[in-house]
């Protein structure tokens, strides 16, 4: 076929010529229009060919969008990607989601905003019917009229038929225990965001479905709370605070500070309960700082358990350090005497002979100069003296001059009594097959001095009130006075108590810490650690021990009581303890 | 005329549509049903949560104190009873012909070596709920039984059978329990050292006086299976 046949138009000059024979003109018209039916067929073979492959394609293999459909369904049967799960150490829920359903609506679609709003207010009674009203008939598309609605209120809401009202499913955070671990776990905003607690610091995880296992032991939480709020109540405390602490691992077991607040309303009407006094409060610790300052003077090698320090009052500028009423006041007395009785100028001396650079290089080898290394968002930066001078030295000694959040007082003292490695505070379970991350801050010998020296200010010291007999306490206790504008609240104080057990092989480390306790009947106008955090201590300790399945020792154990015993000329016969500071 | 390979081609194609019509639609019913058993797995998986959810809110620590507090006797567990495991517990079988034996001397060696306190101290109690019961039980004389110091005064006796002992003081008059002089001399005063082990502290002489601070909790004990069961479980046969 040519060119020319194929377009049939009379273009070209042969076929105008007139003297083609009609016979020819007839056939050539014939193949033409053979030509044409064969390019029509060929043209719709093709399409009915694709158009019947299709259909092939959609009936057996269900076509390409139907298959992606088919494979996307069947994951959908997996959890939708919710916020994930908190859970103590045990495995109970402490925080979880659960769906629910929230009401809003077109204000332009409702048709009576009066009688709707009257409606809605019988069916919902804590919905303002004003604001309602207002809602409704405002000129906005979309109001929310209230989140997070029970199955029940939603029926309710239905069966009214109110045009222009719809439902939205939503997720919401439920917190099974409530105030019990409001200032660990935290709390989200009404869309499911963490803003405070480990709720803010874990937000990426648990957004991505991953369920975190706290080192939080729920029946502890309660059983100090429990204790915690008795005592402030006793002692007409402003607050209070407690930590437990598992020794070999740095994982926080209880961590409570009171006043707490209700997850749901969070930032009620006591701003203070928001505040966490266990890793955002920085306090001055008092007497519990010798624990540190005699360590570091036994370290240095400057003093050792018998080295004798004069007891009178030491005057510095101004100040005037002298003991608690009651104590020595005078004389010649041994490390391990100070440290029991908790004699203020002893220590002072013990420092001086230490020096500043040691005691400095000692607390920041601890971690106490900066904040402690926790997994909240709410952490306080210690208060470290600037410059730190040698009166800084002198008053850091026994515990004023400088504040340290109680966190870091107790990761301390795990370091000190558990043969001196030095732990990371944990909030979260720590897996027993792996190694727990620790480097070594002091030697196990002088963590085993340490030791014996705490336990001697139970049996014979200022915290006779937190022995448990079987338990074997150790600990030390503190009392400082409340830092006010430019100087100390002499009126106003803050005892505080840390306890070890069982001394001979310690497991656990027992915070206690009362915001200005006063004096009660019974305890004789005094208001000092050993007759308030002390006690308490003991009393959580008792109760601790039989949960945790600690089984108690012998109180006369030969071997044990050999183990405590200090060095016999360290030892004052006739010198009597117990002021309780 | 159409031939007869066309016919079987014409056929072939119509059982091949119809077979692929019926596949396709069982497809499509089987693909409704998947999406209908996703949907519901999708609800139980959400009642399973809110399940979970509240079975972590009946389970908090705070009402199971409560809970416990109301309708049992159960207190917290004080250290000193936790002196020793269940394989210290001297425990002589009776022989076969059914008489009892005399512990031998290696358990009473081993009872002797435990570890003794002083007077128990009743564990720390919350002073607002359950301050009842503790008010109850708080003046009771510590009844025990020193097992070990005259071991020898009465080997026929085996160790553990400190209730009636103990209900013999109490009690003098219904003696019920065939207790002959010897085990009364070994009933120990309230300043013996206690060994809890081995005298288990039952709370015996006010026991009355328990019940009755419990009365109004536990008034309807005859419709409150739990309060039923508790109460067969207070009294034990030895001591009413």
């Amino acid at each position: 076929m040519t060119a020319d046949a194929l377009d049939g138009v009379p273009t070209s000059p042969r076929q105008t010529e007139p003297a083609l024979r009609p016979a020819q003109r007839l056939s050539a018209a014939i193949e033409t229009g053979r030509q044409r039916i064969v390019i029509s067929a060929l043209v719709f073979s093709v399409t009915f060919g694709a158009i019947g492959l299709k259909l092939v394609d959609l009936m057996a293999f269900g076509g390409d969008a139907d298959s992606a459909m088919a494979t996307h369904a069947l994951p959908a049967a997996a959890p939708a990607a919710d916020r994930a799960d908190l859970r103590d150490r045990n495995g109970l829920i402490v925080a979880t989601t659960l769906p629910s359903v929230s009401l809003y609506a077109d204000p332009k679609m409702v048709i009576d905003p009066i009688e709707a709003s009257l409606r809605l207010a019988k069916v919902l009674p804590d919905l303002d019917q004003a604001k309602v009203l207002a809602d409704l008939s405002s000129e906005r598309r979309f109001v929310w009229l209230k989140r997070g609605l029970t199955p029940a209120q939603q029926y309710e809401v239905n069966r009214l038929g109110i045009p222009g009202l719809a439902f939205q499913n939503e997720e919401r955070r439920y917190y099974p225990t409530g105030n019990l671990t409001s200032h660990v776990v935290g709390f989200t905003n009404i869309d499911a965001q963490g803003i405070a607690g480990l709720e803010k610091s874990l937000d990426d995880r648990l957004q991505n479905g991953e369920s975190v296992a706290l080192s939080i032991d729920l029946r502890l939480q309660e059983m100090v709370r429990d204790e915690l709020k008795t005592t402030i109540d006793t002692f007409h405390a402003q607050g209070g605070n407690s930590v437990i602490m598992d020794v070999n691992t740095g994982e926080v077991l209880a961590m409570v500070s009171l006043p707490d607040f209700n997850p749901y309303e969070p930032g009620g009407p006591a701003e203070e309960s928001m505040f966490n006094r266990n890793t955002l409060g920085v306090y001055e610790p008092g007497s519990t700082f010798k624990i540190f300052n005699t360590a570091m003077a036994l370290e240095s090698g400057t003093s050792s358990l018998t080295s004798l320090y004069d007891e009178s009052p030491i005057h510095v500028g101004r100040f005037t350090i002298h003991n608690f009423r009651g104590d020595p006041q005078s004389g010649m007395l041994s490390v391990y005497e100070i440290f029991r009785l908790s004699l203020n100028t002893g220590s002072v001396h013990m420092e001086e002979v230490a020096g500043v650079d040691r005691q400095k290089e000692f607390l920041t080898r601890l971690g106490l100069t900066k904040p402690a290394p926790i997994d909240l968002p709410e952490v306080g930066a210690p208060m470290v003296p600037h410059p730190w001078s040698k009166v800084s030295g002198m008053t850091i000694a026994y515990g004023h001059g400088m504040a340290v959040s109680p966190l870091s007082l107790v990761t301390a003292v795990s370091a000190i009594v558990n043969g001196g490695i030095l732990h990371p505070p944990t909030l979260f379970k720590r897996d027993p097959s792996q190694p727990v991350p620790g480097k070594r801050v002091i030697s196990a010998d002088l963590s085993r001095t340490m030791r014996m020296l705490m336990r001697a200010v139970v049996t014979g010291g200022t915290a006779t009130k937190a022995e448990v007999p079987g338990y074997f306490v150790g600990g030390k206790t503190g009392t400082a006075d409340k830092a006010a504008r430019g100087g100390y609240n002499r009126r106003a104080r803050v005892t505080d108590f840390v306890g070890v057990f069982p001394i001979y092989d310690p497991k656990y480390v027992v915070m206690t810490m009362l915001d200005d306790p006063q004096p009660i009947k019974g305890t004789y106008g005094f208001a000092s650690a050993g007759w308030n955090s002390a006690p308490l201590g003991g009393r959580i300790i008792a109760r601790m021990g039989p949960m945790l399945g600690v089984k108690p020792a012998d109180p006369k154990d030969p071997a044990i009581l050999q183990m405590l015993a200090p060095p016999a000329n360290a030892v004052v016969a006739n010198l009597s303890g117990g002021n309780e500071d | 005329m159409i031939r007869v390979g066309t016919m079987i081609w014409l056929g072939l194609i119509g059982a091949s549509s119809a077979f692929l019509f019926k596949t396709s639609y069982e497809v499509q019913s089987l693909e409704g049903d998947l999406r209908g058993l996703n949907r519901s797995i999708l609800r139980e998986q959400d009642s399973i949560r809110v399940m979970h959810a509240e079975w972590a809110f009946l389970n908090q620590p705070s009402r199971l104190q409560a809970l416990t507090d109301q309708f049992t006797k159960l207190r917290p567990i004080a250290p000193t009873q936790m002196v020793a495991s269940a394989a210290d517990v001297p425990m002589p079988l009776p022989s076969l012909d059914g008489e009892p034996m005399a512990p031998p001397a290696s358990l009473v060696a081993q009872v002797d070596a435990l570890p003794s306190f002083g007077p128990v101290p009743l564990p720390a109690h919350r002073p607002g709920e359950g301050g009842v019961l503790l008010a109850a039980a708080e003046p009771m004389p510590v009844q025990s039984q020193a097992a070990s110091p005259q071991p020898a005064a009465a080997p026929a006796q085996p160790v553990v059978a400190p209730v009636q002992v103990a209900a013999v003081e109490v009690r003098p008059a219904p003696v019920v329990a065939p207790v002959s002089a010897a085990p009364v001399a070994r009933v120990a005063t309230a300043d013996v050292p206690i060994r809890p082990v081995v005298a288990p502290r039952r709370p015996t002489a006010p026991l009355e006086a328990v019940a009755q601070a419990l009365a109004p909790t536990r008034a309807a004990a005859s419709d409150d299976p739990i309060g039923a069961l508790l109460s067969g479980l207070e009294a034990p046969r030895g001591i009413r």
